[in-house]
């Protein structure tokens, strides 16, 4: 078993990826952090909780109204990673980095969290490469409370 | 050194994280501020900032040496102006829309008592501006 110490702490940045509950338009999305990583350094992510707090229209339960959803691969709102984000290309059409596990979404009014026993994200990059976590409001016809409290660890 | 677990409560792992929002021109908006009492220590680690988008048009600066917009970090209690002249111990600064990092290679250290404060800036006074802001400072008490 090897110690903690202060050298080896000052190198493990915990990253916030936070959203305080705010109004996501219909069609919408918010670039929550974007993290720079050089070569040689890791970026883990294990832990992100989204919580679907209300919608301006009724949600009938998990059962999607045909034409409601922007992407139907999707749940009506998802957090995803992605990498080399630029802010104005939509974000529904792209593809998101990792597992299933680390695609996290909704489509009730609940709270979702990323399953930890599922083996972190490890991303390593051989040159400097930006990941974006972005939530985007999936359907076209309603507005969503949401708000998500996460984090993402960068060894440097 | 090792860090026993008796010390290891005192350190705190505190964000400073701001999720994408328009600001508008000439404004800004505190990020996070912690005070530092005697004898704690603020490091920063990992500050980034990553300006998404600025409406159309010509910018022009409030303070010609700073970017369109950026983040200053400011201390003893600088959070007190309305509007930041643009004289932070040091700042990531934007023109275009890009993201940038502070080099987390390079100590950063501020000893209490103080106050730090994190303020993201609109240096136009004419356009909007969209921008993102993360990072991480320990605290040790």
């Amino acid at each position: 078993m090897s110690y903690l110490t202060d050298e080896y702490l000052d190198k493990v940045v915990d990253i916030p990826v936070n959203l305080p509950v705010t109004n996501l338009k219909s069609n919408d999305w918010l670039v929550l952090t974007t993290i720079a990583v050089a070569a040689g350094q890791t970026l883990d992510f294990n832990f992100l909780q989204l919580t679907l707090v209300s919608s301006s229209a009724s949600l009938d339960g998990c059962n999607s109204v045909e034409g409601e959803l922007i992407n139907p691969s999707y749940e009506r709102v998802f957090v995803g990673i992605y990498e080399n984000y630029v802010s104005t290309n939509s974000p529904y059409g792209l593809s998101i980095i990792g597992t299933d596990a680390d695609l996290i979404q909704t489509s009730e009014f609940t709270t979702v969290q990323r399953d930890v026993t599922v083996a972190k994200l490890t991303l390593s990059p051989t040159e400097p490469t930006t990941y974006s976590f972005v939530i985007a409001n999936n359907l076209t016809n309603s507005d969503l409370r949401v708000s998500v409290n996460g984090m993402a660890r960068l060894t440097i | 050194m090792r860090i026993s677990t008796s010390s290891f409560p005192r350190i705190h792992s505190l964000p400073v994280a701001l999720p994408q929002m328009e600001l508008y021109q000439t404004d800004s908006i505190v990020v996070a501020q912690y005070k530092l009492l005697a004898g704690q220590v603020l490091k920063i680690r990992f500050l980034s900032m990553q300006l998404l988008g600025i409406s159309a048009g010509t910018p022009t600066k409030v303070t010609d040496s700073m970017g369109s917009v950026y983040l200053g970090v400011f201390a003893g209690g600088q959070h007190e102006l309305r509007k930041p002249t643009g004289t932070p111990i040091f700042s990531i600064n934007l023109s275009t829309p890009s993201a940038k990092v502070l080099n987390p290679n390079i100590k950063r250290e501020f000893s209490g008592p103080d106050v730090i404060t994190f303020v993201a800036v609109n240096n136009m006074t004419t356009l909007t501006a969209e921008i993102m802001v993360s990072g991480n400072v320990l605290l040790y008490s």
